[in-house]
Order: C-alpha cells, then structure tokens, then sequence
C-alpha cells in the first residue's frame, strides 16, 4: 500500500469522452456481472424452495412470475445474455481471434445487439 | 506472485464450465420432460448431476469473487473500505457454498 502518490490530472467527465463499441461492451460487461452477482442469493432461495415440496415447486413459480420479478427477470435476462456473448468474445480474442481493430470493433456492435435482440426473443417468448 | 495470471485462468476456466452447464440445462429445458418438482427431484437424484451441479455452483461463486473483486480494486477506497467489503462478500459466498452443499445432501 503505496504513502499518498503524485498528483496527476484526472478527466473523469464521462458525457464528454467518445467511447469505441468495445469500451461500451467491456462496462456492460462489467455491469451485468454485478447484477448476476447480486442475483445469485435469489437462485440459490428458488431453488432451494423447488426442490424442497410440491407445495414449495409451486411457490417458486409464483414468485418468478410475479410483477416485481418479472421486471428483475428481464434486466437479468439482458445480463445473462450480454455477459455470456461478450465473455465468449473476449475467450476468442484470448486466442487472438478477432484481435485486429476492424474484426474487434465488429464483433463489438454484434455481439451488443445481439444480446438485447435475444434478451428480447426470450422475453417475448416468456410472456406467450 | 502471479496472482493477476491466477485470476484470468481460473475466470476462463469456470467461465467456460458455467457456459456449457447453461447451455446444458437450456437443452435440458427445450428438450426434455417438462420443469416440475418431480422432474427436478429426479435430476437430482442422479449423482452424476448432483456432483456437476456442485462444480457448477462452485464455479459460479469463484467466478463471482474475481469479478466482484475486480470491481473493487477499480473503484473502492480506501483499501480498508476495500477490505471491509471483500471480507463481508467473501464470507456471503462461503455461506452460499455450504449452503449449496446442504441442498444437494438434503435430495
């Protein structure tokens, strides 16, 4: 743990800076595996309750297709999705696949729409 | 100490393991008897699930850690702050790893 460092200008105003695709991949990324994160308590209860009766199976349902969840449900949903594409792009360029800046920045726009276009395919599918 | 190295293997390596478990249960979902208790109870049943939903569990709370620990070296200070937070997560996740355990023991 390093005594009090030199001073160094610092621009944190966010709205001003351009970001490339990849930058707005890489914080999506991030944010949504804090949300998976902090969802985690929420599988481990549901499915503990599951498991645990007929009674309890039919418990959980209730409350996963509750109003209030199925709100959560559709930002994890998005999380989920992002989180896993993106990841897989980021194993690929581990193999320097895709590393170059034109593949990069594509692979960046797909796999973002990509999530929300699949978020929303199931989302819509759920509510049918 | 290459802890940094530790870290981008062991999030490719239980990444990898909770991708194709999701992918396995998607599957699972679209293909096989429908979700009920009973379906549920009998996956379960087989030990073979139960050990991969163990490693799966494990590979999630792992996964989590490193990248909860990530967020926090980037934006929580100070240190002791840092370290507050990481002890209070850390021991969540331990209670979420027995009480992972005491599920699959109580099938």
């Amino acid at each position: 743990m390093k005594s009090s460092p030199v001073k160094r200008p610092v621009f944190i105003q966010l709205w001003k800076i351009r970001f490339p695709m990849a930058a707005v991949l890489s914080i999506g990324h991030r944010i949504s595996g804090l949300l998976l994160f902090l969802s985690l308590p929420l599988w481990w209860y549901v499915f503990d309750l599951a498991l645990s009766s007929e009674q309890g199976f039919s418990d959980a349902e209730q409350i996963i297709r509750s109003p209030v969840m199925t709100l959560a449900l559709a930002v994890l949903v998005w999380s989920l999705l992002h989180h896993f594409l993106a990841g897989i792009r980021y194993l690929l360029l581990d193999i320097h696949i895709g590393v170059d800046r034109q593949p990069a920045r594509i692979s960046a726009w797909v796999v973002s729409l990509l999530a929300i276009v699949t978020t929303l395919v199931v989302l819509w599918g759920w509510v049918l | 100490m290459a802890s940094g190295l530790n870290a981008w293997f062991l999030q490719r390596l239980s990444g990898i393991y909770i991708a194709a478990f999701l992918v396995y249960l998607l599957v699972l979902a679209l293909t096989g008897a429908p979700i009920s208790h009973i379906a549920l109870r009998e996956w379960l049943a087989n030990d073979l699930h139960a050990v991969l939903l163990l490693f799966f569990a494990a590979a999630l709370l792992q996964h989590a850690w490193i990248g909860v620990r990530d967020i926090a070296i980037d934006y929580l200070r100070p240190d002791s702050l840092r370290v507050l937070v990481m002890t209070a997560i850390g021991i969540g996740l331990l209670g979420l790893a027995i009480w992972a355990v005491l599920i699959v023991l109580g099938r």
